[in-house]
């Protein structure tokens, strides 16, 4: 892959994916800031803060962002993660100026044009985002509860990303200002460009816009510490919903380490496809799970390993959590075998084959790259890595992360009847 | 320098520079001697292939009382075939980094193979095999009854859903559209190993397939292991087609699914709309794009952006092989069911009143034909295209045109089509909500209101 990387003047660092397959190009814009950086009492406010970059800017009206890249035939859309925000536009490759000018203008000149009004509307929005994701779902809040018990409530991990309806209702114009100031700053962000452009050009259309946006302060490192749960938490939740369900929550190694490169292996070995060790004994041959799941988040302070299984009817869920650990431990006591090994690096190759086909998630996973790990060339050797996993690496991570005393379950159950 | 001296260059959008000029890729098309057609679109550099295969008979062809007859014996084909078992399948397909999925919808059955371009002919091996000579084995299809079932139980928990199931009940009463496409209790309870037998035998024969491979491979290479594969395989004759049609309600209705735990109303609204050989395509495109197919839609702008009673409104045409539904789609919180469902009629009627501007008939134009190309970028994403060619016998030139006879669309078509084909005062409304919260608010939309 043909990657350059800059840093211009004021911080901001680049990345250019030239490729010139089709006649369109992303652009992808990183922000090194989540919920993590939110505090107690302004949990969501980081996913609050993106939904206000699409309000306007000095020169760009309200929704007229969403307006120009889509009067060029253009997607775009912006995500919150616990460490970072992205916003990015697939845009025909005519077009990668409009895409720079409407992403410098939100960085360098958001604040103009920030009001009451509309931060009344987006609170009001994402009230409505998290009533349709969490609230009105079912089994709707288990990742807010695995969270809650997973980490303190001083770890930032403690809240989900959409944060609670009261923080969410609480935030004030003040508080918009002072996150721009302090986390929207070009020496916070990481901007790619990928697909048809010439570099020269790019950089100086980059120079144009990026340049004269002042660098700001050093946002503050992020320096806490997880400690230990030293004891498993528990809680059965009676909830509407016609099936039992189990969840297990375990604490593994950051993002982009070889021990959470061999975690994602395992949740793999573990729930990926119909032949994986949980499909295989719990939906397949005992036939007491509907369906189960399995998988690694790519967090960067601490690794977030979950799984679930919905039970069948009339089967007790302290039954299936017991079919559950019985496949945990036997990955944790003998490994893999090589077989499974090779398939699931074979599945995780096709993975990236796919992340990279997309635009717009190859730009993504450059960004993410290039602020995570400091440098978006590591994408070329990332499968490799996969590839350098031992069976015993599985097997040793699979042993210190299934520990009995560092997981939260949940046990989901159908409210009985009055 | 002064502030202003400074950003001039912002203050407008900076021009397009000339496009690159783009062409739907060259599709290669042949037919075997025994009728099953093939497109090969060779396309992309991504070392990546896309595989469809396409019956083109689906879940309207399900009989009466055996509605999730087409999608069951769609989902069976990977569950053991003569030489495999269901978990050899499975574990040979992850093996090569691969996935397969088997499905139906309306108008066709499906199974699709997406895998890394050095190991496609082993991936056609295995996708040939499942659609050739599949066991349909006893026990396994118990089991697949089994979790069948269970999902249809854990259906009763979403909402959406709900609002669909009912939402299609309340449009198509009559016809299959009316039916979950993974059937109900009763039907998937009911069907015997031999009705899914006979709808394969029946359905999935040479003369009703055909083949789609996009993305990177080479052409006479994969023409050579299918024919290999599938050559000798005997067409049979073409079973009977249903054909059905269902009919514009007379009034408006509103029909309440009381949900008491519910903090959202999940609505629908909609009638029957039109089927896929509309001649008014692409002006229904582009109107419904102006009412509520993207982000900047009215509908999107009034309940989302200048309201705030949903995070997401959305409306659309399904265009199926007979006349599908016309909806608007969205949840919005209790206390502004009856508002929203005010604002959603109000688009309903301006749509058709005339007053389109110039600046949205442009944008939306220009998005859909713009956004074209990205939308057949990925090996998966083109095989997608080609499946919607072969699904609804399009003429092989379709998408050569696609950009022009969107950007052919003027205001007048789509007035012409909003009045033709959106019936405010013939809609259908279901609410899955809170039925005491919400009851009030619609009973003065002067309407029947069912209770369900």
């Amino acid at each position: 892959m043909l990657i350059e990387r800059h840093t211009r003047p004021n911080g901001l660092r680049v990345v250019l994916n030239e490729d010139h397959a089709a006649p369109l190009v992303a652009v992808n814009l990183w922000y090194h800031v989540g919920s993590k950086n939110e505090r107690p009492g302004l949990t969501g406010f980081a996913h609050l803060f993106e939904h206000m970059l699409f309000s306007g800017s000095a020169h760009v009206g309200n929704n007229e962002h969403f307006r120009h890249v889509q009067a060029v035939g253009g997607t775009l859309n912006g995500t919150t993660f616990f460490d970072r925000t992205n916003y990015y536009e697939t845009v025909p490759s005519n077009c990668l100026e409009l895409a720079l000018w409407l992403e410098s203008d939100r960085m360098g000149f958001l604040l103009p044009a920030l009001t009451q009004e509309k931060l009344d509307v987006q609170i009001n929005v994402v009230q409505e985002e998290r009533r349709m994701r969490v609230d009105n779902v079912p089994y709707g809040d288990f990742f807010e509860r695995l969270l809650e018990r997973a980490y303190a409530p001083s770890y930032p991990y403690h809240w989900e990303v959409i944060g609670s309806m009261a923080d969410i209702a609480a935030a004030k114009l003040d508080d918009v200002r002072d996150f721009f100031r302090t986390w929207y700053v070009p020496n916070n962000a990481v901007l790619t460009i990928a697909g048809d452009f010439d570099p020269t050009e790019a950089l100086a259309l980059v120079a144009k816009y990026f340049d004269p946006i002042p660098s700001g302060v050093t946002p503050p490192p992020f320096d806490l510490v997880r400690e230990p749960l030293s004891g498993e938490r528990r809680e059965v939740i009676e909830a509407d919903v016609q099936l039992p369900r189990v969840y297990r929550f375990y604490h593994a190694a950051p993002y982009g380490s070889d021990e959470w490169i061999a975690a994602d292996l395992a949740t793999s070995i573990l729930g990926l496809g119909k032949a994986s060790r949980l499909e295989r004994a719990l939906v397949y041959e005992q036939q007491i799970a509907q369906d189960v799941a399995s998988f690694i988040l790519p967090t960067e302070a601490s690794g977030m390993l979950m799984m679930w299984a919905t039970a069948k009817e009339g089967v007790d869920p302290a039954e299936l959590e017991r079919a559950l650990d019985t496949e945990l431990y036997k990955l944790a006591s003998d490994g893999p075998t090589d077989h499974e090994l090779t398939r699931v690096r074979n599945q995780a190759e096709t993975d990236l084959a796919h992340q990279i086909e997309s635009h717009e998630h190859r730009a993504d996973l450059l960004s993410a790259f290039e602020t995570f790990f400091g440098d978006a060339r590591l994408v070329d050797g990332w499968i490799d890595r996969y590839h350098a996993v031992e069976r015993d690496d599985v097997r040793d991570v699979a042993e210190s992360c299934f520990h009995p005393d560092e997981r939260v379950t949940l046990h989901y159950v159908p409210r009985i009847a009055r | 320098m002064s502030d202003a001296m400074t950003n001039d260059f912002r203050a407008t959008a900076p021009a397009a520079r000339p496009p690159r000029a783009f062409s739907f890729p060259a599709v290669e098309r042949l037919t075997l001697s025994n009728g099953i057609r093939l497109l090969l679109a060779p396309a992309g550099d991504a070392p990546l292939t896309a595989v469809r295969v396409i019956v083109r008979d689906g879940s309207d062809q399900d009989p009466e009382g055996r509605c999730g007859l087409a999608s069951l014996t769609s989902e069976m084909l990977d569950e053991g075939t003569a030489t495999r078992g269901a978990i050899d399948i499975a574990s040979e397909v992850a093996d090569l980094g691969a996935s397969l999925a088997t499905g139906s919808d309306w108008d066709a059955s499906y199974v699709a193979l997406d895998v890394l371009a050095r190991n496609l002919v082993a991936g056609i091996e295995i996708v040939a095999d499942v659609v050739r000579h599949p066991a349909f084995e006893p026990g396994e299809l118990a089991r697949v009854r089994d979790e069948r079932l269970t999902a249809i139980l854990q259906n009763r928990d979403e909402p959406s859903v709900v609002a669909g199931e009912t939402f299609a009940r309340r449009l198509f009463d009559g016809t299959p559209y009316a039916w979950p496409l993974i059937g109900n209790e009763a039907s998937v309870g009911a069907v015997t190993r031999d009705e899914i037998a006979s709808f394969f035998a029946e359905r999935y024969r040479p003369g009703n397939i055909s083949i789609a491979i996009a993305g990177c491979f080479d052409a006479g290479n994969a023409v050579r292991t299918i024919e290999a594969l599938l050559g000798d395989w005997q067409n049979g004759p073409a079973p009977e087609r249903r054909d059905f049609s269902a009919q514009l309600a007379t009034t408006s209705t509103i029909a309440i699914v009381d949900r008491p735990q519910s903090v959202q109303s999940e609505l629908r609204v909609g009638h029957v709309g039109l089927d896929r050989s509309t001649p008014d395509y692409f002006s229904l495109a582009v109107m419904n794009g102006i009412l509520g197919g993207v982000f900047t839609s009215r509908l999107n702008m009034n309940l989302r952006e200048k309201n705030a009673f949903t995070y997401h409104v959305r409306s659309g045409f399904s265009l199926r092989r007979s006349r599908g539904p016309f909806v608007v789609s969205t949840a919005v919180r209790n206390d502004v069911t009856g508002a929203a469902l005010r604002e959603i009629l109000a688009e309903l009627r301006r749509i058709g009143s005339g007053d389109i501007e110039p600046a949205e008939l442009d944008e939306v134009k220009s998005y859909l034909g713009g956004v074209f190309p990205q939308s057949v970028a990925t090996a998966s994403s083109l095989a997608g295209r080609l499946e919607e060619m072969e699904v609804h016998k399009l003429d092989p030139s379709w998408f050569d045109h696609y950009r022009d006879r969107l950007a052919a669309v003027t205001a007048d078509d789509v007035v012409r089509v909003a009045r033709e084909h959106i019936h405010p005062d013939r809609v259908s409304i279901v609410v899955v909500g809170n039925a005491t919260e919400v009851r009030p608010q619609v009973e003065g939309l002067g309407m029947d209101v069912i209770g369900c």
